[in-house]
């Protein structure tokens, strides 16, 4: 097929021109494009340039500007996906859920660990008893980073994973460490600090930490209970909340996890002993439990998230701001409404509503008594509504200073993988949507309402007697019920990533995930632990990775597909004759050979050959970017390909990119920016023209009509009609002719036939793209034109002539009124604008 | 990142297939001829070399593009189980690209990086075509 882009520029159609071709264009087009769509087919149809490229582009390599974007977009993405390894943070979480599911029925809490026989197959080991001789294989499973908290695991497992089960006989090491006081904060700091940045869930999470303490302790009274979670600090205090606290939540709402067993006990007959071990039975019930449980919360709020389990004392780091950032801040003047604010003000829980009016009322006369609200005669509506008015406006600039809210700096540290280490950190806090809901919850920390006394205590609000933690509390709780928290997170959620990463999503950042999943590994060091494989596709599959790859060559290959089918030419004329049959754009498949274009007009005449190869196994068409399941080319993968490489994919594919392909990014992106331009401009027009083809055809004027009884005999000077194939004299010329008359056409039809032997490339193609509609169907009608000789058409003596003859008849677009190809009046659909003239419907 | 190099490996290949299928597909519209000599054709390499085909497809893929394709061949051909099987740091990427810029699976091929393995799809399309005659 010819694709030489035709010589010269048509001229400009004038603003007018340009107006008048909207007209016409019903709402339903407009809704269907969709504005911007239909703006830009307005702003350049007038550009002939730009009609004639959507001519070429229709018969043209489409599918390379296509494939020239979609390549832009792989890159783009191999070079920004890396912020999604923050879900690394996952890994060594996932190492532990992994070796659950394959041990479901074990007791957690017994040491279970994995080891490799000298078979080579994965076992179960209890290497907590030591009955049972140990393996001569590295030791190490899932529960060992749960357990690695514990200092009693430690003592035991000698600071070494491999010689673990040497060292748990040195049971002089156990019982010193059990006779050492409790510090279970090791092993639930790290998780509170999770804990308190996944809100509004955490709450969900505290429900069943709660569940989870009591089932540990259930030998033990409340008191016992209270008060061995009461020295877990520094979290004890709210440990002590959270179970005190009786959260009645739909049970369905939790994942079922099954609480370990308590160990047994031994029989030292200690209270530290005993009490060292309720703690750390609570330690790692809360450990076990917290951490599947922070990956689905975590999988629930965002599809990446964060750190990995640091070190105790350890702040938040960048992705915990990231996240927070990824939620809007609460503003509650906008979510509390002035109904609730007033019955808190009526309700006494926020300023003195009774002084307030009291002053309002006025000074009560000499003699007169007081009721017990202290009012020397009842206030009026006026008087309620005027102090209710004033205290609401106050605390809407109360919600307004907690929006601003920014506290004195102070520094934390914060793991900084540019580093490698963790650094001090300036910052401030600001009261955010985390807080503010929990807060609604009735649970905080310390660092929350400190914050809030802070504001409280300022002049301009004491008047609220907001600056005490239980009044603070009584408030927001009151509050809360004005607010549906989901919702909120829900609504202050920005709009969830596209295929291509979010765009606040800086390079930096993914730099920085980088170094984290390299030190990961390295703490991992999968290659000597021992470990068994685990399956990548088991871990995408398990953190949803796999779906967002497969969402991601859909969406890659999304506007191929349709590409794809408009060169196919879908949707067919014959099929889909009407608007409607092609609302929405691109319609269904109906499942023919009749849905495409190519074939109805024999382009393809094997039915094998369309079949397998231009529909892929169709019709429809098959393609399989839509159902691609990434991890099925996974399998046999493991953790242990990938990880302690020396050299980061990212690096070894900017390495072939810059240095052995030297290839220009900028020059590229500049080449591709303009081509989205370009094609963009294209697509929309071929979307125009495939409705403009059907848009006349229920009920508006007939192009076909105008001239319906046009007969043109080109004949020489004398008079004397040609034979095909003669030269023709000089003809006379009319400049302007309006283009609605025979004497145009006519005009029209001897310049084609003229120029069409001697045509260069695109000549004729340029001519017909200057066509009016009416004219250019009376072209495709395929009329005689010689009075003299074989009946022929100006068509059929263009197609024996010029090179370029598809370029021509693609300018024409005969299809648009119904036309086959090449076929005059045969085959034509009765509702089209040609079938009609065939009816004599005009 | 985890998954992240079969993705490429899946994304990059398909664009260079899917830009030669459409290419081939202009063929099979354009030269039914050439469709019956190439269904009669023992050999892939044989017809297509004959033929030109890969050159002509070669000289309809704008210039700017040209390396991105020859380029997305390559990487995509050098990746299993999940990451390079080449890398920068013990030469094994550059050696490998060096050493195949001396070769083409066709008759006439370009000295260019990429080029074996950007010909070995175009093989590898041919082939599907000659499946569906």
């Amino acid at each position: 097929m010819a694709q030489e882009k035709p010589a010269g520029t048509a001229q400009e159609q004038s603003n007018d021109q340009i107006l008048d071709k909207t007209k016409g264009i019903g709402a339903d087009v407009y809704d269907i494009l969709g504005k911007e769509l239909l703006d830009q087919y307005l702003k350049e149809i007038g550009d002939a340039e730009g009609f004639l490229e959507t001519l070429k582009a229709v018969a043209a390599p489409a599918v390379e500007k296509s494939i020239g974007i979609a390549l832009n977009q792989a890159l783009t993405f191999a070079y920004t996906l890396g912020d999604l390894s923050s879900v690394s943070g996952f890994l060594s979480s996932l190492l532990k859920e992994i070796n659950e599911v394959k041990n479901p029925n074990e007791p957690s809490c017994r040491i279970l660990s994995t080891a490799i026989d000298s078979k080579g197959n994965v076992v179960a080991v209890d290497v907590s008893d030591t009955t049972v001789p140990p393996i001569d294989v590295g030791v190490f499973d899932g529960v060992v980073p749960c357990l690695e908290k514990s200092p009693l695991y430690q003592a035991a497992a000698g600071g070494s994973n491999d010689n673990a089960l040497e060292v748990i006989k040195s049971i002089f090491n156990v019982i010193a460490e059990l006779n050492k006081p409790a510090d279970p904060a090791e092993c639930i700091n790290p998780y509170f600090d999770q804990f308190f940045n996944l809100i509004p869930l955490q709450f969900i999470i505290a429900k069943v930490l709660r569940d989870a303490i009591k089932s540990a302790l259930e030998g033990l009274t409340e008191q016992e209970i209270e008060e061995t979670i009461r020295n877990v600090e520094p979290c004890g205090a709210e440990l002590t909340k959270i179970y005190k606290n009786n959260l009645d939540l739909p049970e369905i709402m939790f994942p079922l996890f099954k609480l370990p067993a308590l160990p047994t006990i031994p029989n030292i007959n200690l209270y530290t002993v005993l009490n060292k071990l309720i703690v750390e039975a609570v330690c790692y019930t809360i450990c076990t439990i917290l951490t599947p449980l922070i990956i689905w919360t975590s999988k629930k709020m965002n599809d990446f998230l964060n750190e990995f389990l640091t070190d105790k004392g350890i702040g938040a780091g960048s992705y915990t701001e990231f996240l927070d950032k990824s939620l809007g801040k609460l503003n509650l003047n906008k979510e509390i409404s002035d109904t609730i604010i007033a019955q808190a003000i009526i309700q006494k829980k926020v300023g003195d509503y009774n002084t307030d009016l009291i002053k309002e009322i006025g000074p009560a006369p000499i003699g007169s008594k007081v009721d017990r609200n202290g009012y020397w005669k009842a206030p009026t509506t006026v008087q309620q509504n005027k102090v209710l008015e004033e205290n609401i406006l106050l605390i809407r600039k109360y919600f307004k200073e907690i929006y601003d809210y920014k506290s004195e700096p102070f520094t934390k540290k914060v793991y900084s993988p540019s580093e490698k280490k963790y650094v001090d950190k300036e910052s401030v806090r600001e009261l955010g949507t985390k807080e503010l809901i929990f807060l609604t919850f009735g649970e905080f920390n310390c660092f929350t309402i400190n914050d809030l006394i802070v504001i409280g205590d300022k002049s301009e609000f004491k008047k609220l007697r907001l600056n005490e933690e239980k009044r603070i509390v009584d408030f927001f709780k009151f509050i809360g019920s004005d607010i549906d928290p989901i919702q909120t997170i829900t609504d202050l959620k920005k709009e969830a990533c596209p295929p291509e990463p979010c765009e606040e999503v800086e390079q930096k950042t993914i730099e920085e995930v980088q170094n984290r999943m390299s030190e990961l590994c390295k703490v991992l060091d999968l290659r000597k632990s021992g470990l068994p494989p685990l399956p990548i596709n088991e871990i995408l599959k398990a953190v949803g990775l796999s779906d967002l790859f497969n969402q991601g060559i859909k969406e890659q290959f999304k506007q191929l597909k349709t590409e794809q089918l408009l060169y196919l030419g879908f949707p067919s004329f014959i099929e889909y004759p009407t608007i409607e049959n092609i609302s929405p754009f691109l319609p269904q498949e109906k499942g023919s050979y009749n849905d495409y274009g190519m074939w109805v007009e024999q382009k393809v005449k094997d039915p094998k050959l369309f079949r397998f190869f231009f529909l892929r196994g169709g019709p429809p068409l098959i393609w399989r970017y839509d159902n691609v399941n990434i991890n099925n080319n996974l399998a046999g993968s493991t953790l242990e390909d990938v990880c302690g490489e020396d050299e980061t994919l990212l690096e070894t594919f900017i390495y072939i990119f810059n240095d052995i392909f030297k290839i220009d990014i900028n020059t590229v992106n500049k080449s591709l920016e303009k081509s989205k331009e370009t094609y963009t401009e294209s697509f929309s027009k071929r979307v125009q023209v495939e409705f403009d083809k059907r848009k006349n055809t229920t009920g508006q004027e007939n192009p076909c009509c105008k001239f319906k009884d046009t007969v043109i005999i080109l004949k020489d000077e004398d008079g004397e009609p040609i034979v095909s194939g003669d030269g023709l004299d000089d003809f006379p010329i009319i400049s302007n002719p309006d283009p609605n008359t025979v004497k145009a056409l006519t005009q029209i039809v001897y310049t084609i036939y003229d120029a069409a032997e001697g045509a260069g490339s695109g000549d004729l193609a340029t001519l017909a793209d200057n066509l009016t509609r009416e004219q250019r169907c009376w072209i495709c009608r395929q009329e005689n034109i010689f009075g003299a000789g074989d009946p022929e058409s100006l068509i059929s003596f263009i197609s024996g002539e010029y090179s370029d003859f598809d370029l021509f008849m693609n300018a024409l677009n005969c299809q648009e009124f119904g036309f086959p190809y090449e076929g005059g009046f045969t085959n034509v659909p009765p509702d089209s604008f040609a079938g009609r003239l065939k009816d004599k419907k005009c | 990142m985890l998954g992240k190099a079969e993705y490429l490996k899946y994304v990059l290949k398909s664009v260079c297939e899917e830009r030669i299928r459409f290419f081939l597909s202009e063929k099979a519209i354009s030269e039914p001829k050439s469709l019956e000599v190439l269904k009669n054709s023992s050999s892939i390499i044989a017809f297509l070399n004959g033929n030109n085909w890969y050159s002509e497809f070669i000289s309809r893929i704008p210039t700017e593009y040209e390396p991105l394709y020859r380029f997305a061949a390559f990487v995509s051909d050098n990746m299993n189980k999940d990451k390079f099987i080449i890398k920068k740091i013990d030469g094994t990427a550059l050696a490998h690209a060096t050493n195949f810029i001396e070769k083409g699976k066709l008759d006439k091929f370009q000295k260019a990086h990429g080029e074996w393995h950007l010909q070995s799809i175009f093989i590898d399309q041919t082939q599907n075509l000659k499946d569906s005659l």
